[in-house]
């Protein structure tokens, strides 16, 4: 089974008004909340949406982890945390007109992601690691915001 | 089979109901002030062969489709018309259960890769209408 990294964050987005942690203490309450999100879907048991979900798989939390630490690092906003019925993760941030959703399937087996712009009405929309340039579009479209 | 528990017909302007989760599972957000379920819990579950839904016409009370949160009233309720994902490129089937006979299922995601699945769940979860919004976000929270 090939497993998704999520490597594509460098640091030459545009700066700007920004609500990302500029602070270590505010980096750190960010990181905080973050992980403590994560266990909270970490003790999600089977059945938590009153059908068939399946408990949050450990290697998706990993790569969510691991995700949106990256992109705190590079100056994103604070992403929001949701569970997904399948076992997967998924990432949402919003920065002006522009929104990210990044899904981790259970098992990191695949990362897929959608992005709209409502400035230029344009979507970019992906897998990694097969769209990699197409995401890092989608990561400046939405720093030049943040 | 009873004349009851025959499939229905679901006609384009059929109101379709969704549940969101509230807490812990948090399954809505707030972007730009504006109150969405997120696409995650409109992710159908494989077993099920599709997104399951309720058609509100279906209900035994459709005035009440607050009645399909069963025992957690807590959690929020979307409603979207039959036609949002028919426009998609998906379908609509009534499938009746045996305690709850408005049960449809929204199918044929399969005909999409992982991001045009993405991209149409996504698109389903802007154009949701809320019929009850979940109780922490009403409490003012997210």
């Amino acid at each position: 089974m090939t497993t998704a990294t999520i490597d594509y964050v460098t640091s030459d987005f545009a700066s700007g008004a920004t609500v990302a942690p500029r602070k270590v203490s505010q980096y750190v309450d960010v990181t905080q909340r973050i992980r403590d999100r994560l266990d909270q879907l970490r003790e999600l048991p089977g059945g938590w949406d009153h059908e068939q979900a399946k408990p949050i798989d450990p290697d998706a939390l990993r790569l969510a982890w691991t995700a949106a630490e990256q992109f705190l690092r590079a100056r994103l906003p604070e992403p929001e945390l949701f569970p997904v019925p399948d076992g997967g993760v998924q990432l949402e941030w919003r920065a002006g007109p522009v929104e990210l959703e990044l899904e981790i399937e259970p098992g990191a087996r695949a990362v897929v992601f959608v992005c709209d712009d409502e400035q230029s009405g344009q979507q970019i929309d992906g897998e990694l690691p097969r769209d990699e340039s197409r995401f890092g579009l989608a990561l400046a479209r939405l720093n030049a915001h943040a | 089979m009873t004349e009851r528990e025959a499939r229905e017909a679901i006609a384009d302007d059929d109101r379709l109901l969704r549940r969101i989760r509230d807490q812990p599972e948090k399954m809505w957000t707030k972007k730009g002030g504006v109150l969405r379920p997120s696409s995650a819990a409109l992710k159908p579950h494989q077993a099920d062969g599709g997104l399951s839904v309720d058609v509100r016409r279906l209900l035994a009370d459709p005035r009440s489709p607050g009645s399909v949160l069963d025992d957690d009233r807590d959690d929020g309720l979307v409603e979207f018309e039959a036609r949002r994902p028919r426009d998609a490129g998906l379908d609509v089937e009534h499938a009746p259960l045996q305690s709850r006979y408005s049960h449809a299922n929204i199918v044929g995601f399969e005909r999409f890769d992982r991001a045009g699945q993405k991209r149409v769940r996504r698109e389903l979860a802007k154009q949701a209408v809320w019929v009850q919004t979940p109780a922490s976000a009403a409490a003012g929270a997210g």
